[in-house]
């Protein structure tokens, strides 16, 4: 080995040896940096929500699961979890329960409480509570940093899931179900909706599970009311709640066109109702 | 079993039976006539002269091979004249090639190998890529692997904690993600499938994984495959596979001991505390011995690990017993016989009271508990008939036991996987190993929420591994499966590969591979149905097998001797991708298949490793780093997929000087975009920082670490948080 190349080797050697300092020396740096950091991940919520629930009847329906306290940044929802939900049932069996939920800073559509039933699947006719506010629409509010615990107070009526009548009948629709389909429904209202937030607040019961045609269908209702509207509504793959597509309804067979008024009643069903559902509605809407 | 099927079984088994037979009259009867040579040597440590036991040894291009024993011996006998190449290979040593070794009809050839110890394992010997032993740099896929060194030097408490620094992988609660694979999947179904030593070990009905089926300290080496593996592995190799090797016994006798104890720190925020934080801390304690009695090894392992846990519920009791024995028959037969046992009692945990007491749950969850049971037991044999034909069969079976899982009073019955697999290894040309045989497995699961249900595949696979030139390795394989669910659907799989592996130099190599994958939907995908808190779970009976496609080409790059970079780039197209679906409108969860998902992205690791002299000392130092890039998709609504991260990256550092070893790691895995249950939830990107020391006296190490530094608050999937800081000692033994 000559002179030249020894001295080569052993300034490359050095070099080396710079730089392996050099990059420990950052990468220590880095690390450093790293733990003096102020970030520590997911944080408590800001803010509260305290509530009062009050019962105009305290009894549980038989068939209870439980009842969960929802509170909504938006409303309609395009989904449901889009709500922040109560992760347990709320303790049930007094006149009032004082309960909270923590929530971020922000504004709030709507405030409900969400029927859990045993035996059938949860839909939407469950929220059998919303609190109400001004000019009858859900009642809204904010957490700030200024006021991040707000306190309010909420009605339910647990007699509003005893479903102990039903209307009964017949849907023909004049296809079959689309391939892009979420689901296809029937829904009974106190009111004909025509916003799309009325979807909610007017529904008293609803059926998600048509499958076939035709589909006979037995809606079971509260047995004190009116029906004022029964409607069959389809909604496609990844829509929201708020995308409700009417397909047909029933119509009063001594008025054509308008809706009918159903009065079920506990031991003395509606029966033997048709609707026609009318898939070509859909690209009208 | 029906007629078809059996019919199919019948057909497979004769087809097979006269492919050995003809395969042995071609190829054997010559070779048990022939003269032949022994080769025999001796292997030590480069460094103190010290004799080394346990080194494997392979003559490159057949299917003999030897251990060194205790003294560091070694003989292989029935060697036809030629020329060959050795290769000697153990964990924490550089692997060596010795070519050119010359066997002479009964003449013994002798060879003296010494092995240099490495603070980093850069190539090291794996299995999983071809179904038999050959160098990571030669394998056409990617692959990562954690050896017993890494896990030593770690000190987990299960083989998650072992896993999760690998390049490309993530856990999301008990699931493992491998280049994003799975996801979360509410623990039904995993798209990567787990073994242990080469044997399925899922449970049958849910296609878990029990990651505490067997402590730390039994394990050799995990390899974790990145892609689509199913035509040497079968169902669920969609994503990924993961392989945990266990130790064989020791010639000399061992005994390892293990104790380890954590603290759990307070909660970050003062608000959080639910408990007297000082009652929070785990212990756990393991012990194993081994010793080989002439042909006949063995190893014994005992191990529990109990827990207060860091949350409510979040106690558990763990117990394991594993044995492995081994005899060795003359002509190199090998007969395995491995059984684990793991019982767990623990608390049920299944979401947080609130972001507000994200370590509390509700009251009237406090009586949830869970239990797991599980055995699982395996058979081998290994048979090389010939220096180029090898026989391996092998029967296993695995009862898990889940019980209480759901709930109060949600028991489920045993749920039973038995399979079986013969494999031959044949070289019928030189530069050939033609590997291939035929898999059966059924699993069977039932509970009172879905009854009892079964299903089953076969699978005969052939792959030829070709070394056409001494740089370039070719691999083709193809496997097709029946599967079959009683009284449901039947459905024909193919799974084809191709992969080519070229090192134009000695410092690259360059991979490329296109293999596919399939997994069959577990029963509990099809058939649960039940409440749980607010979720309602819906059955899905006519859910479809998923499969894959994974290309993957990359490069690994020597820099210099101490450091090489490895980049890959990867695409992984799904079909029928199933996935947990939440159904906006009914507020419940249902298997669906996803008609076409896409995972596609890059992959960088680097190992770095040179002594520095600095202030008179000799220090140590390595660095592994990794970073994953992934773009993963719905390809129907062109959606991020859920609970999957976009990147992951881990930096592992560590400094030896004398007998101290010093490390420091960072996982980084960045916020989840998209998630099923609760969108609306706070999420934010993992950023751990581990560290830990270690100091050797003898033949003990005590060991003392802190993991999560930072006491940063990481929720993998909604309203579950990642353990607070923790305080961790160990002390570890080896006599």
């Amino acid at each position: 080995m000559n002179d030249q190349f020894r001295q080569k080797v052993k300034f490359t050697a050095a070099k080396t040896l710079f730089f392996k300092k050099i990059a420990f020396g950052i990468l220590f740096l880095a690390l450093l940096n790293l733990s003096c950091g102020d970030d520590h991940g997911i944080a408590p919520l800001p803010g509260k929500l305290e509530l009062e629930v009050k019962f105009f009847n305290p009894e549980i329906p038989e068939d209870t699961e439980g009842v969960y306290l929802f509170v909504a940044p938006t409303f309609p929802p395009h989904a449901i979890n889009e709500l922040f939900l109560s992760p347990n049932s709320l303790p049930l069996g007094g006149d009032t329960i004082q309960t909270q939920m923590d929530l971020p800073y922000g504004h709030y559509e709507a405030i409900g409480l969400w029927w859990y039933n045993k035996k059938t699947e949860s839909n939407l006719a469950d929220v059998f509570t919303l609190k109400i506010g001004n000019n009858y629409l859900p009642y809204e509010f904010d957490i700030t940093p200024e006021e991040p615990v707000h306190t309010t107070d909420m009605w339910a009526d647990l007699n509003r899931v005893e479903r102990n009548a039903y209307i009964e009948g017949t849907i023909y629709f004049n296809g079959p179900i689309p391939a892009n389909t979420l689901a296809t429904a029937i829904g009974a209202y106190i009111k004909e909706p025509e916003m799309k937030i009325d979807y909610l607040i007017y529904l008293k019961s609803m059926d998600f599970s048509i499958d076939e045609n035709p589909y006979h269908f037995k809606l079971p209702v509260d047995g004190k009311g009116t029906i004022r509207y029964l409607a069959v509504f389809w909604l496609s793959d990844r829509s929201g709640l708020d995308d409700f597509k009417t397909l047909g309804f029933y119509e009063n067979p001594d008025n054509p066109g308008v809706p009918a008024e159903l009065k079920p009643k506990p031991g003395k069903p509606v029966t033997g109702i048709e609707i026609y559902a009318d898939w070509s509605l859909i690209d009208e809407q | 079993m029906n007629n078809k099927m059996t019919r199919a079984l019948r057909t497979g088994k004769t087809l097979l039976y006269f492919l050995f037979i003809y395969i042995i009259i071609l190829t054997l009867s010559p070779v048990w006539a022939a003269i032949t040579g022994t080769i025999k040597g001796s292997v030590t440590d480069a460094g103190n002269k010290e004799p080394l036991q346990a080194v494997n040894i392979v003559v490159q291009g057949t299917v003999r091979g030897a251990s060194a024993d205790a003294d560091g011996n070694f003989v292989i006998k029935k060697m036809p004249p030629g020329t060959y190449t050795l290769r000697a290979s153990m964990i924490g040593y550089r692997t060596v090639s010795i070519p050119d070794v010359k066997v002479q009809a009964n003449r013994e050839t002798e060879l003296n190998i010494s092995l240099e110890e490495t603070t980093l394992e850069y190539d090291p010997i794996v299995v999983l890529a071809g179904k038999m032993e050959q160098r990571l740099d030669e394998a056409s896929v990617s692959m990562s692997v954690v050896t017993s060194k890494d896990i030593e030097q770690r000190n987990p408490t299960s083989i998650i904690e072992a896993l999760e620094t690998a390049p490309g992988v993530n856990f999301i609660g008990n699931q493992i993600n491998i280049r994003g694979s799975t996801g979360f999947t509410f623990g039904a179904g995993n798209k990567t499938l787990l073994l242990l030593d080469g044997v399925p070990v899922y449970a049958s009905d849910t296609g878990a994984f029990n990651w505490d089926m067997l402590p730390p300290l039994d394990i050799e080496q995990i390899e974790v495959l990145k892609g689509a593996g199913s035509t040497l592995w079968g169902s669920s190799a969609l994503g990924g596979v993961v392989n945990i090797i266990t130790k064989d016994p020791k010639p000399d006798g061992e005994l390892l001991f293990a104790y380890s104890a954590g603290k759990y720190d307070k909660p970050y925020y003062s608000e959080w505390e639910w408990t007297d934080p000082n009652r929070l801390h785990y212990t756990r304690e393991d012990i194993s011995y081994s010793k080989r009695l002439g042909n006949l090894g063995f190893r014994v392992s005992a191990g529990r690990f109990f827990s207060t846990g860091y949350t409510a519920l979040g106690d558990f009791r763990k117990y394991n017993l594993t044995v492995k024995a081994d005899y060795r028959f003359n002509g190199g037969i090998k007969w395995t016989v491995y059984s684990a046992y793991s019982n767990i009692n623990k608390g049920f945990f299944v979401q947080w009271k609130g972001q507000n007491d994200p370590y509390e749950v509700d009251v009237t969850n406090l009586a949830n508990r869970g239990k797991v049971n599980q055995l699982s037991l395996y058979t081998k044999l290994a048979v090389p008939l010939s220096s180029r034909f090898a026989i391996n069969a092998r029967a296993s079976m695995n009862r898990s036991l889940l019980g209480n899982q759901f709930g109060k009073d949600a028991d489920f019955n045993p749920a039973y996987g038995q399979g079986g697999e013969i494999q031959a290894d044949w070289i019928p040309y030189p530069g050939h190993v033609v590997t291939f045989g035929l898999q059966y497995q059924d699993d069977t699961g039932s509970t009172k929420y879905f009854g009892k249900h079964e299903g089953y595949f076969l699978g005969p696979f052939i792959q030829d591994e070709w070394k056409a030139r001494q740089n370039l390795r070719i691999t083709t394989g193809l496997r097709y499966d029946r599967y079959k669910l009683v009284g449901g659907l039947k459905e024909d799989l193919f799974s084809p590969r191709f992969g080519v592996n070229w090192q134009p130099w000695e410092t690259t190599s360059l991979r490329m591979s296109v293999g596919s994958g399939f997994r069959a939907a577990t029963i509990i995908e099809r058939f649960l149905e039940l409440s749980i808190m607010n979720f309602k779970i819906k059955a899905n009976p006519a859910l479809k097998s998923e499969s894959s496609w994974a290309y993957d080409v990359g490069i690994r790059q020597y820099i210099n001797r101490d450091w090489n970079v490895d980049v890959s780039f990867f695409l992984n197209d799904y079909w029928e991708l199933i996935e947990a679906h939440l159904d906006l409108i009914r507020g419940q969860v249902q298997f669906r298949n996803i008609p076409r998902a896409r995972i596609q992205g890059v992959e960088a690791t680097t190992n770095f490793s040179t002594p520095v002299y600095l202030l008179g000392l000799n220090w140590k130092p390595g660095i592994q780093a990794s970073l994953t890039y992934m773009d993963h998709e719905d390809m129907k609504y062109h959606e991020p997929l859920t609970y999957r991260p976009d990147v992951l990256a881990t930096i592992k550092t560590s400094v030896k000087v004398k007998n101290i070893k010093f490390q420091v790691d960072y996982r980084y895995a960045s916020e989840i975009a998209e998630v099923k249950i609760y969108p609306i939830n706070d999420r934010v990107p993992m950023k751990f920082v581990d560290m830990r020391l270690d100091y050797d006296i003898s033949l003990f190490t005590i060991q003392l670490g802190v993991v999560n530094l930072l006491n940063y608050n990481y929720a993998p999937r909604e309203s579950n948080l990642m353990p607070m800081r923790t305080f961790t000692a160990g002390l570890k033994g080896r006599l």
